[in-house]
């Protein structure tokens, strides 16, 4: 019997040996892909959180993995250039200390998140989708006409961010950082949905008056919900431009925001490894098509409207309904 | 005797339509208390207000020997106000389980509980058991509310009525489209739990009100005509004329 558990690991374990295997047989662009994979994953993930728990359609998440990328990028190049970031009241000259640089994503990505979800939860239904558009389009737009960090060209970062002495440089290493990162995300992800918290935010997407009439306050839950979304899209966007060791306004672009969207439909909407599946695909499909043809994305669509026609719950609701009836 | 809801003088117009015209009344510890009358006597007006969803004109709520006339309906409910609605309101995706669980989790604000799990021993503690007992529900905790029938969704409703640990319980048509057997369960749920809980029942099941009810309340134009028990308003002139029909 196969169960969503037993995917997840599946696809865990997968991934990381195929990681060692590539090292081994030096490939490694394998390694990079596989980097890409886990980062957009990570990224869909604090999506899904909102997306697939809350029904919250956020078609604006490209703001924070963004801003993720932006704040690691700027601090990573004032560190490089010895430039000062800010003079007053202190001396601060960025860092590229990878710890200190997280803390950063995490504490502007909380707080545009916040003020984000403030104005757009007010909102539901299409409003809800065009208002985190229109916040992520700003973004974008601002980014674009911001000289001092490159505008419409962005920038290089040269060298990616330390961690602990660790090499980053090396493919391999930087991999088992982003897979790092995507475990805890991963727990942090399961253990809020089954909490008491995640109970609330299951029932916000279901019956919004039992929510209220049992005396629980469905914004507030769902902005809490959206700020941790955010942060954890955060943390995507600030790997990715590590490894890329290059910030460019597409971060923030709404194609962006759309291929989250698509990650965790192919992979399984309200699943908690489903962006992790649908990312997974999304980049192997992009390779292998991609090598013969530049509109692979012509095949893309039919993949996705198959799955919202004829699987409803992605990749892994499929796979558990065929085995069901096997 | 404790009085548990008081309701003094209230009054309530829309336009030159008055809705509660300077109605008294209470609910007290242990009783049912049914709340009747004919279609547009301003039964769902005076609910809308005890539970705070529309304003009064003037008069007071009183909870327990607080004054809530100003208070909002979720400051009311974590009061401990528990209402159970006209139209089944269950989260259907949700299994019985899970449904009482998010109103227990209300009722104790646990809401910001990001870390435990709901399966531990914290949440589905004796109390829930007991409550699931109770509407004789526990066999099928974890069956998804959508595939319950009719009557055991309203069962459900009470449960996680019980388990915002009221102080009271409103129940709207609790037996509207039920079968005769389930009514008999409901009448015998409604009778178990009285006596932790007091209830206000709104019903158009006349069978029913005077078999479980402890006293009665006739409402017609906005106004309390009569007040008593089942015998007393059997053969209440008054309310006769009015609202059975028969003079």
């Amino acid at each position: 019997m196969i169960s969503e558990k037993k995917i997840s690991y599946i696809s865990l374990i997968g991934i990381f040996f195929i990681a060692i295997f590539s090292e081994y047989f030096d490939e490694p662009y394998l390694i990079t892909l596989l980097s890409r994979i886990i980062i957009f994953s990570i990224a869909a993930i604090g999506l899904n959180l909102v997306l697939g728990f809350g029904n919250l359609v956020s078609f604006g998440h490209a703001a924070f993995f963004g801003l993720g990328g932006y704040v690691s990028g700027i601090l990573a190049i004032h560190a490089f250039n010895s430039e000062l970031l800010i003079s007053w009241p202190f001396l601060f000259s960025g860092s590229n200390n990878s710890i200190i640089i997280w803390l950063f994503t995490i504490l502007f990505c909380s707080l545009l998140a916040l003020l984000v979800g403030a104005f757009s939860l007010r909102t539901s239904g299409v409003y809800f989708i065009m208002i985190t558009l229109a916040f992520a389009q700003m973004l974008y737009y601002f980014a674009i006409s911001w000289p001092s960090y490159g505008g419409e060209d962005g920038f290089s970062i040269y060298v990616r961010s330390t961690l602990f002495g660790i090499n980053t440089m090396k493919g391999l290493n930087f991999f088992f950082i982003c897979f790092f990162w995507l475990l805890i995300i991963l727990f942090i992800t399961g253990k809020v949905v089954n909490s008491p918290f995640g109970l609330a935010l299951r029932a916000t997407r279901l019956n919004l008056t039992r929510v209220k009439s049992v005396g629980i306050n469905p914004f507030r839950i769902q902005l809490m919900a959206f700020v941790l979304s955010g942060a954890i899209t955060g943390i995507a966007g600030s790997l990715y431009v590590d490894l890329n060791r290059f910030v460019s306004p597409s971060l923030l672009s709404w194609q962006m925001s759309g291929e989250f969207i698509v990650f965790i439909l192919i992979g399984g909407l309200g699943r908690i490894y489903g962006p992790l599946i649908g990312a997974a695909f999304f980049v192997a499909f992009e390779q292998f098509f991609g090598s013969y043809t530049e509109h692979w994305q012509i095949f893309l669509g039919i993949i996705i409207i198959s799955t919202v026609l004829f699987a409803k719950g992605g990749i892994i609701g499929f796979i558990l309904e065929y085995k069901k009836n096997e | 005797m404790n009085k548990i809801l008081k309701i003094v003088n209230l009054k309530k117009n829309f336009g030159a339509i008055t809705a509660s015209n300077d109605i008294n009344f209470c609910l007290e510890t242990g009783e049912i208390h049914a709340l009747i009358g004919p279609n547009g006597a301003g039964k769902s007006t005076l609910i809308k207000q005890i539970m705070g969803e529309i304003k009064q004109d003037s008069g007071e709520i009183v909870l327990s020997g607080i004054n809530i006339s100003n208070f909002k309906t979720e400051d009311r409910i974590h009061l401990g106000f528990a209402r159970s609605f006209q139209i089944t309101d269950v989260i259907l995706d949700f299994t019985i389980l899970q449904n009482v669980l998010l109103a227990k989790i209300g009722k104790q604000k646990k809401y910001y509980n990001f870390y435990s799990s709901i399966e531990s021993s914290e949440f589905s503690s004796e109390e829930i058991k007991s409550i699931l007992l109770k509407i004789d529900l526990w066999d099928k905790k974890e069956t998804p509310a959508s595939l319950l029938s009719h009557g055991e969704r309203r069962q459900l409703e009470i449960g996680i009525a019980l388990a915002l640990d009221p102080q009271l319980i409103l129940l709207d048509e609790p037996m509207a489209g039920l079968s005769l057997d389930k009514i008999e369960k409901m009448k015998f749920i409604f009778n178990q739990i009285k006596n932790e809980v007091p209830i206000l029942l709104i019903e158009h099941n006349m069978d029913v009100v005077f078999s479980i009810a402890n006293r009665i309340s006739v409402l017609v134009n906005g106004k309390i005509i009569a007040s008593g028990t089942s015998s007393e308003i059997k053969t209440n002139l008054d309310v006769r004329k009015a609202y059975l029909g028969t003079a």
